[in-house]
């Protein structure tokens, strides 16, 4: 499990040979990211909220084919350079109580697909997503109940 | 320390206070959405405010700069308020005290609610 609050567990991907999550690659990056800080605090804030107030899934309004992207598509008031908030963090939602975070970075073409920086995490996020449904994952609240059949080869 | 406690430590109140008062927005909407007669879903709102549905699904997300007048238009289609300042509600509600079971009224249904606040002080009813 990667955060938990009071109403959503949040899980993440862990490489067998690694010692940080996909997750919580992303995170060291987005720390970094100076120009962006106020859209990664806006983004953390947010999934804490989330997670204390419960993952409704209309929230996740980012289809990206078989996953979601975070943050989720809304505007704010930013200066002319950082118009589009471009960054992604994909994700896999299960439940209202349940979110699988995956990995991303910051989107620099139209598609996803296209870009070097996400372009990765996008076929990963979907390989991922679809691997998980199609093994099911049964839960109970914020439980994975059969966790120690999600492993696969990534 | 990880890296996500770390960001969430150096947020400004500004980013913590933007987001609550978004999500709890968002989340008043879908409980008057929820209670409204004919208006059920943001679909069907998105109709009535002649929006498209990915442009309210923006509005609710919980990261939008929600304008006064986005709240406004909102509120003036489900006919019940979204926001309510404290004064506004004490001068509609009143204070309660403890152990005072509360008749209220939702848009034209009348629903009654009975419960035991848990501590003595003064409420705001947040409609």
């Amino acid at each position: 499990m990667f955060k938990q609050f009071s109403q959503v567990a949040f899980f993440a991907i862990l490489r067998e040979d690694e010692s940080l999550s996909e997750a919580q690659k992303f995170f060291e990056k987005a720390k970094g990211w100076k120009e962006l800080q106020k859209e990664v605090d806006d983004l953390v804030v947010w999934i804490r909220e989330i997670g204390n107030r419960g993952a409704n899934s209309e929230y996740f309004n980012r289809d990206e084919n078989r996953s979601f992207a975070l943050p989720p598509k809304g505007k704010r008031n930013r200066p002319e350079r950082i118009q589009n908030n471009n960054i992604r963090l994909y994700c896999h939602w299960v439940s209202p109580h349940i979110v699988i975070l995956f990995n991303g970075d910051i989107k620099t073409t139209s598609r996803a697909q296209d870009c070097p920086n996400v372009s990765s995490h996008f076929n990963n996020a979907n390989a991922w997503a679809k691997k998980l449904d199609n093994i099911g994952i049964e839960h109970s609240g914020q439980e994975i109940t059969n966790i120690k059949d999600l492993i696969f080869p990534v | 320390m990880d890296a996500f406690d770390e960001i969430l430590k150096r947020a400004k109140p500004e980013n913590e206070i933007f987001v609550s008062l978004n999500l709890d927005i968002s989340e008043q909407v879908r409980f008057l959405l929820a209670l409204h007669p004919e208006i059920k879903t943001q679909q069907k709102l998105s109709e009535k405010l002649n929006k498209q549905p990915s442009e309210i699904s923006k509005w609710l997300s919980g990261l939008h700069n929600l304008t006064l007048e986005s709240i406004a238009k909102m509120q003036a289609v489900l006919g019940s308020e979204i926001i309510m300042t404290d004064k506004r509600a004490r001068e509609k509600y009143g204070s309660m005290s403890e152990g005072v079971s509360q008749k209220l009224t939702v848009s034209k249904k009348t629903q009654t609610f009975n419960y035991q606040l848990p501590e003595d002080g003064d409420y705001t009813l947040v409609a």
